[in-house]
């Protein structure tokens, strides 16, 4: 809620449901920088503003967005997206969570069965876009977005699962049996689930590249200062010649990092991204981080292991993203398959 | 290196942000 008091959320929704009306993914791009610079314990605004609701912004039927953007725009509807399964992660024909109409006719329910993991907020959602299949014979062209409310029967919510790092952000496993989603729940074209998922992951993965640089870079910036003040044998550690090369190696890998994720950013700004570029700059800039984050850990020693030193979180709090939104391979798969190999 | 991406309404709006990580968040830190 402060969240949207401030303004930090529903910007890029429309002005008529109350949102600052602003297609500019360089506001998206500040709040990821400086979320992850703090590195402290807050609300999934990138989640919120990057990754789910620019499915309701794009998908929405008019009655759709009356109903449920003024909640999301305010932050008093926070919002989730259920992809993966447990047997489905990069595969979404792996997919197994389905839903069939009870009746015929465009106006039935859908009745949703399945499960669902590694969702992020998935605790606390009061809304959920939840891939299923509504034709297991039509393949990429048999999936739907259906959005399944907080207190619909059938619908509950599994273990919060216990990770490696970012333990503010809530990820969890949710159920559904025999849940009855009303038709005019369906986001998009039925049908068209999978493309409508595809649309929108050339930026939410620079979202992710974002995130990860930003971090990145302030944990080198404390490490420059670390290595300044701590001594060993009488000077600095930074004034050691191979201490001083790896923290020049790592402003320079930085550097081009920033370079290509901002040639990236004018590419959403100009609505000409794609997902090719996306997926370079995932995971360029991801494998970087891991990189750079690594060899901070190394140079602050023993404190370097401690969780109070805020380069301990960051190791292991940006651990993943090399693999949410997309891991590394998946990323390479996409370039390799555009060189035509 | 100075990075170009960002006009002043950017920087503008990243003050807010700073504004909101330090009134909203830091606080609860280590809750």
């Amino acid at each position: 809620m402060a969240a949207g008091k401030h303004g930090l959320i529903g910007f890029n929704m429309p002005e008529e449901y109350g949102g600052g009306g602003t297609d500019d993914f360089r506001f998206n791009a500040v709040i990821d920088e400086e979320m992850a610079k703090a590195g402290v314990p807050g609300p999934a605004l990138s989640l919120h503003n990057d990754v789910v609701g620019p499915y309701f912004k794009d998908l929405s039927s008019e009655e759709q967005k009356k109903r449920w953007l003024p909640g999301i725009v305010s932050g008093e509807t926070i919002i989730a997206v259920a992809m993966t399964e447990p047997g489905a992660g990069s595969d979404l024909a792996g997919i197994r969570t389905s839903a069939v109409r009870d009746g015929s006719g465009e106006d039935a329910d859908w009745i949703l069965n399945g499960s669902k993991t590694f969702i992020s907020s998935g605790i606390n959602c009061d809304l959920v876009v939840v891939v299923a299949r509504t034709d297991p014979e039509a393949g990429h062209k048999g999936f739907s977005l259906l959005v399944v409310e907080r207190d619909m029967p059938g619908f509950t919510r599994g273990r919060k699962l216990d990770k490696m790092g970012l333990h503010a952000q809530d990820t969890s496993e949710l159920h559904f049996e025999d849940v009855r989603v009303p038709s005019g729940n369906v986001l998009g074209k039925e049908g068209r689930g999978f493309y409508q998922l595809m649309q929108n992951l050339p930026s939410e993965r620079l979202s992710i590249a974002i995130s990860a640089a930003a971090g990145a870079r302030e944990t080198w910036r404390q490490t420059v200062q670390y290595a300044k003040d701590r001594k060993a044998f009488g000077q600095p550690i930074g004034s050691f010649q191979h201490n001083r090369f790896l923290l020049a190696e790592m402003d320079t890998e930085l550097d081009v990092t920033e370079h290509y994720i901002d040639r990236c950013l004018q590419g959403v700004v100009d609505g000409e991204l794609t997902a090719v570029e996306a997926a370079k700059a995932k995971w360029w800039a991801t494998e970087t981080a891991k990189k750079v984050i690594d060899g901070c850990v190394q140079l602050h020693g023993g404190y370097g292991y401690m969780m109070e030193y805020r380069v301990a979180r960051s190791y292991v709090d940006s651990r993943i993203q090399t693999i949410f939104g997309g891991t590394t391979e998946i990323m390479k798969e996409i370039i390799g398959r555009d060189l035509g190999l | 290196m100075r990075r170009l991406i960002y006009e002043a309404e950017h920087e503008a709006f990243r003050d807010t942000v700073r504004g909101y990580i330090d009134s909203e968040l830091v606080p609860n830190t280590e809750r």
